[in-house]
């Protein structure tokens, strides 16, 4: 049968380097972020724009970190 | 004098988690893997609800309100950062160091630490100075906890103090572990829900914005990402982040947690359940902490904020209810100290040196004992009121952080070194000490802009690794096949 792109990424060596592409991503956001939305002052329900946007960036770093973990303990699970 | 109604509340709460600790005492046998890990059979949603109670400590209430109302959202920022980071960790070193506890039957960090590095000295070493700061986090809960009970619902702070320790000593002592996380689950549980509710009410029962413009007038830039002071910058906000993303996992009483895990999968899952609970509680405690100055904008203590925020706006039940979260969060993060650093000093120190034929009953009963003496020192420390809240709470974490290169590098790195641990161990915490704002022996400047906790952990670790290299390794088998699987797995 033939490998889906999926089912690369799941094995090594590719595994690890897909890995820590992710974590670099998060931490690229989390510090990207901080200065896109800076400007982001105006306030909504009693808060400035930039932490309703800083809570979207912190659930879409969720995901990320959601799918990194899953990689990791798929590529460790079996002993 | 008749009781308040908030004081009612507060009693009746404390009265029904000490409940909770009869019950669990049912189900305690008083064997060492029991009374310290709840026999390593701790399912999801219990465990990460008493991670996320764990952490989430009188800062939650008290002290972030006073950083917010004094210096914007930017602790908001690097909490939430670190929050997803946390997952990280637990999903890696945590299940590595769950499959660790299972193999070698260990179930203290001062233990994994001896045999890890095949050095009982070193298992001391690291318990002392880890010692300090859990005492740090100890004393700063029971201080917070004893300011606001006094200050806002008039019980004088010395009885305060000396209330939420004895419930401590007592459900501690009957119940161990088991008593101390299903106390947790409520705990956070109750917490969350507080909060979520005061702050629903403030957003949409309110005028949250109209309280917001208050507070922005009242002190400019309050509401700017960087905060009034421009302290919050993006280097700092990461530096802080990073420093508790290493810290938190590496709290001792957070390590014991991964050894009572039931399996691989709950320890992945509880580390998420943690931060999807922990994010949301760090978020309400900010905002309440910045809208506060729209309502109180001199408060007679920065550390009330909150607390005098939701007694100014809503019931004296609701608020009964706030105080009664606000001792929960800082009880379920004093008893699980005090029960970790009992636990290490009685299995690694009183039956490794002291009663080395000690049987399983006697080496809990050193637990019991120790657990007593230890909440005893944090009263005392408590009643000398060292430090403001956040930053005695923040030294301690930052602190721990510094004590994490033997545990996270060890588990991976076959070349880590007992020396390279020593090492690591008083240079870390020494520097992290040293540039204490409230010592301050090195000036800030020394930080370039860094968090002080960051700049330790930089040092720890670097130190960790030098040291390692320059001396030799242990046995290679003294590290588990199941940390080393991944990497060497994919070596190829």
């Amino acid at each position: 049968m033939s490998e889906t792109i999926l089912d690369r990424i799941r094995q090594p060596p590719l595994v690890r380097y897909v890995i820590v592409l992710l974590v670099g991503g998060m931490l690229g956001l989390a510090a990207g972020h901080q200065y896109l939305v800076a400007e982001w002052t105006e306030l909504s329900l009693g808060l400035p724009a930039w932490l309703w946007a800083q809570l979207g960036v912190i659930a879409v770093m969720f995901v990320i970190a959601w799918l990194a973990v899953g990689l990791y303990a798929g590529a460790t699970e079996d002993r | 004098m008749p009781i308040t109604i908030a004081q009612a509340v507060f009693f009746t709460y404390l009265f029904l988690v000490f409940l909770i600790g009869v019950y669990a005492a049912r189900f305690t046998k008083y064997t060492p893997a029991d009374f310290y890990l709840a026999d390593r059979g701790v399912g999801t949603l219990v465990l990460g609800l008493t991670l996320a109670a764990t952490v989430l400590s009188a800062f939650t209430v008290f002290g972030i309100g006073a950083d917010t109302s004094q210096g914007g959202l930017g602790p908001f920022s690097f909490l939430s950062i670190a929050a997803v980071f946390y997952t990280l960790f637990f999903a890696s070193v945590g299940v590595a160091l769950y499959r660790i506890g299972n193999e070698h039957d260990i179930v203290t960090p001062a233990e994994y630490i001896r045999v890890r590095y095949e050095s009982p000295v070193l298992g001391v070493i690291y318990l002392s100075v880890t010692g300090i700061f859990m005492l740090a986090m100890l004393a700063g809960q029971l201080f917070g906890g004893g300011v606001a009970l006094d200050a806002l619902i008039d019980i004088p702070f010395t009885w305060a103090v000396l209330l939420m320790a004895v419930f401590m000593i007592l459900y501690i002592h009957i119940a161990g572990y088991r008593g101390v996380i299903w106390s947790d689950a409520v705990q956070s549980t109750v917490l969350f829900g507080v909060l979520a509710a005061v702050v629903a009410y403030v957003m949409f029962i309110r005028d949250s914005t109209e309280i917001a413009e208050s507070a922005s007038q009242e002190i400019p830039g309050l509401f700017d990402i960087v905060g009034p002071a421009e302290l919050w910058t993006p280097l700092f906000v990461m530096t802080a982040a990073l420093a508790f993303a290493v810290g938190v996992p590496g709290y001792p009483h957070t390590i014991q947690r991964y050894f009572s895990a039931g399996n691989a999968k709950i320890m992945r899952d509880s580390g998420f359940l943690f931060a999807i609970v922990a994010v949301p509680i760090y978020f309400f405690g900010a905002v309440l902490g910045v809208w506060s100055v729209g309502v109180i904008p001199e408060p007679p203590e920065p550390d009330y904020v909150i607390p005098l925020l939701v007694e100014t706006l809503t019931h004296p039940i609701v608020f009964g209810i706030v105080m009664a979260g606000a001792t929960a969060a800082i009880m379920s993060t004093a008893d699980s100290v005090a029960l970790t650093m009992s636990s290490m000093l009685s299995r690694d120190v009183y039956r490794e040196f002291i009663h080395p034929d000690a049987t399983a009953r006697e080496e809990v009963r050193a637990t019991q004992t120790l657990v007593f003496v230890l909440v005893v020192l944090a009263v005392l420390l408590a009643l000398v009121q060292p430090a403001g809240i956040f930053p005695l709470i923040e030294f301690a974490v930052v602190g721990f952080a510094t004590t994490t290169a033997p545990i996270f590098l060890g588990v991976y790195w076959t070349q880590a070194t007992k020396t390279g641990a020593i090492a690591s161990l008083i240079f870390g915490p020494g520097v992290t000490i040293l540039l204490f704002p409230e010592i301050g022996v090195i000036p800030a400047a020394f930080t370039f802009g860094m968090h002080y906790g960051f700049v330790g952990v930089l040092v720890a670790y670097s130190t960790f690794i030098l040291v390692s290299l320059l001396s030799r390794a242990p046995n290679g088998t003294a590290v588990s096949l199941y940390s080393r699987s991944f990497w060497e797995r994919h070596r190829n």
